[in-house]
């Protein structure tokens, strides 16, 4: 299978890759969407904990979800971790709604103004049903503010489908068997959803529009930043597959490889359903038999499956026409076809001890194969069909062997709609059906509410400047553009924005120190943060006078956040000495030079650096590097000696 | 359209019941309205009877429900028709 390295974007073109993303992106706000809950820090500390059932509804138009009725059919236990400072009776579904957040609308209509899409006049919170427990109602509250619009992207514009509003759901603390434990300190709290066409042409160009869709959000300066504070959702298709979703990718550099695998995924499907065609293998010759062979098997060697047998669990057996070799066909990194069936099982039968199954040719060893002739005499197993072995509760096992089957058929057609879960190298496991708009219907807790021309006009006239208008002014005053990126995400973009309106600094310096350095200094665990933007003003002002050079910048933040009381010309002084003048650094040059230690083999690159060293001490922070460098190589050139 | 009078505008009054027989439109109408905010496209929903009389309320293909005001509405393109039963289950 081809890494991303080896594919070039006529490569995916070949293959009919696309790709769409959902952006959400947690608001700032001082309380929640729909309570007067704090929107606040996440906490590990519970009161107390609430257990749920879920069942499924009925959209308006008179239709179950299909991944409504899958979750049922997983008859979790949903226990909910509770605490009192984050979480009231509205969140636990115990009460009504209060009227929805009206600081949230305002943002989001803020950020459907940057999109560029056109504006509803009136907001209609639905229930969007999610049966896997992650919101105690059953459903999540949400809204569209606008559709259709669009972002520049390279020399192109990118479709924006449509922004929603909506309550973030519940943070997963454990998921084994049928009992799926969640923390709520993260339930209801505002975030808007930004919906892209499918119009990324390769892995890359995914990623790209992700950072520029994230870049808008957090330019209105109103978003949550931080860890989880934006999660992507990444659609992918190939010519001839489906839409699959993988869900919650939570860092934008893991998009290229997950959507690269995805890619290869469907592609391998596609093959496999291709081969079963050659064998004249439909969906209907796969039948909802399966066998009772725990008698067979229950001496087995093979560990899990005896262990399981051991406490009276029985094993079943499906037989899979046509499908001899198909489950060792590789589908992406360390993964194989067999993997697919692992992954319903585990999801939806909530078999979820790995191995969960077992199949004839699997290279692994399992059963002996006196035992495996006589399990496939009893399925009456051709030398064309693929066995596979399942064990566990009768009740779970019984929906195993259905969920295999329904797989098989499946693979038939090609790619099922499912969403995927993100794992760390690049691959993807089976996390539910794709769901679809008939999990959707109206909130009648809530009525609907009228987007005044006043309240719009107010918002329209407060927008900042577009993220990428921002960028082009920044690299029209000088600054290199891959330093104007990261000052769009900073903290300190207003403060930078300011100092390179007043022209009174560098406008490198200024973009490398507010960029560069302190984020370097961040990473370091010096408190920056703590700084406030005046003294770090004012130092601009005294690095402007000549007192002291960019290269001292990272010794004085350091010093500045560790002494916030400290007046600046005495904490610069008492790091560095005054600057000499202009006659007196060639003279401490040339002296630092004269005993020639400096010298090797030569006068090479090496001197030049080793020379450097020996003349920057006692200038470092004071004397610009390049006017030493200049009187460095006067040296050498003269000889090398004063 | 075979429906009765009654149900062709169900929970509709006022200024947006005058605006979906201007434009000869009626509930589950599929349609696209072109308005002054844009081009919405989707099916028209019955509508609360205790909501107001400006607005008419759509079901996009997302299955999101959205409302438009029907002042800003300046055409509507019928495309089909397609009526919902909602049981409780």
């Amino acid at each position: 299978m081809k890494t991303p390295e080896q594919m070039t974007a006529e490569d995916y073109r070949a293959l009919g890759f696309r790709c769409g993303l959902e952006i959400h992106q947690q608001l700032r706000t001082a309380k929640k969407l729909f309570c007067h809950c704090p929107n606040t820090t996440y906490s590990n500390v519970f009161d107390a904990e609430l257990l749920r059932h879920m069942r499924p509804t009925l959209s308006e138009l008179g239709e179950y979800d299909g991944t409504a009725l899958m979750e049922f059919k997983t008859r979790k236990e949903i226990i909910y971790r509770i605490a009192r400072d984050t979480v009231c009776t509205y969140e636990m579904d115990d009460t009504p709604p209060f009227m929805i957040n009206d600081d949230a609308v305002d943002i989001g209509l803020e950020i459907t103004l940057l999109l560029g899409c056109k504006l509803v006049s009136e907001v209609h919170i639905a229930r969007k049903q999610y049966l896997d427990g992650s919101i105690p109602a059953g459903f999540q509250r949400t809204t569209i503010l606008g559709v259709d619009g669009s972002i520049p992207f390279q020399d192109r514009r990118i479709g924006i489908r449509q922004l929603g509003l909506e309550e973030d759901a519940c943070r997963e603390v454990s998921d084994v068997g049928h009992r799926r434990t969640y923390l709520t300190d993260r339930l209801s709290i505002p975030l808007v959803e930004m919906v892209t066409e499918p119009e990324m042409l390769t892995p890359t160009e995914a990623a790209g529009v992700a950072q520029v869709l994230r870049g808008l959000a957090r330019s209105t300066g109103k978003v949550r930043t931080g860890h989880g504070a934006a999660r992507e959702d990444v659609n992918v298709s190939i010519r001839g597959g489906e839409r699959v979703e993988i869900k919650g990718v939570p860092r934008i550099p893991l998009i290229p490889a997950l959507t690269h695998y995805e890619a290869m995924r469907q592609k391998a499907l596609l093959e496999i359903r291709d081969l079963l065609a050659s064998r004249r293998i439909a969906a209907a010759d796969i039948t909802d038999e399966s066998f009772d062979v725990t008698g067979i098997v229950k001496r087995t060697h093979f560990g899990p499956l005896r262990q399981s047998v051991d406490l009276g669990h029985p094993v079943r057996a499906v037989c899979l026409p046509g499908f001899k070799g198909i489950l060792n066909i590789e589908t992406g990194p360390n993964n194989v076809f067999a993997r697919e069936f692992e992954g319903r099982v585990k999801v939806i039968a909530c078999l979820d001890s790995v191995p969960n199954l077992l199949y004839h040719d699997a290279p692994e060893l399992s059963l002996s194969n006196r035992l495996w002739d006589r399990v496939r005499h009893a399925v009456s197993a051709s030398p064309e069909d693929a066995v596979l072995l399942v064990w566990g509760p009768e009740r779970d096992l019984h929906t195993a062997a259905s969920e295999i089957q329904i797989r098989a058929r499946e693979a038939t057609i090609g790619v099922p709609n499912e969403t995927r879960r993100s794992l760390a190298d690049g691959s993807t496991v089976f996390e539910r059906i794709l769901p679809g708009p008939d999990r959707m219907y109206p909130d009648t807790d809530h009525p609907p509410v009228a987007i005044a021309d006043a309240r719009v006009d107010r918002i329209r006239e407060g927008l900042q400047p577009l993220p990428w208008d921002r960028l082009r002014e920044y690299v029209q005053k000088g600054v290199p553009e891959h330093l104007g990126r990261l000052l769009l995400r900073s903290p300190r973009r207003s403060l930078f924005e300011r100092l390179l309106a007043a022209d009174d600094a560098s406008p490198i310096v200024l973009a490398v120190v507010l960029g560069q350095v302190l984020k370097g200094l961040q990473r370091a665990h010096v408190r920056v943060d703590t700084i406030p933007d005046d003294r770090l003003a004012a130092l601009f002002g005294i690095h402007a006078t000549g007192r002291f050079t960019r290269e001292a910048f990272p010794d004085i933040l350091t010093r500045l956040a560790a002494s916030p009381d400290e007046p600046l010309t005495a904490l610069i002084d008492a790091l560095l000495p005054q600057p000499p003048p202009p006659e007196a650094v060639a003279t401490q040059v040339r002296d630092s030079l004269a005993d020639g230690a400096w010298r090797r083999d030569g006068v090479g690159p090496r001197e030049f650096l080793l020379a450097m060293g020996t003349a920057m001490t006692g200038l470092r922070g004071v004397v610009p590097g390049r006017t030493v460098a200049e009187l460095v190589r006067n040296v050498i050139s003269a000889g090398g000696a004063a | 359209m075979t429906k009765e009078p009654q149900d062709r505008f169900k929970g509709y009054r006022g200024q947006a019941k005058a605006a979906l027989i201007e434009h000869d439109v009626a509930v589950w109408s599929d349609v696209e309205v072109h308005s002054t905010r844009g081009t919405f496209r989707g099916i028209i929903l019955p509508r609360s009877e205790t909501a107001d009389d400006i607005h008419l309320v759509m079901k996009l293909t997302s299955g999101y429900n959205v409302g438009i005001r029907v002042d800003t509405i300046e055409t509507i393109e019928v495309h089909g028709y397609r009526e919902g039963h909602y049981k409780i289950p």
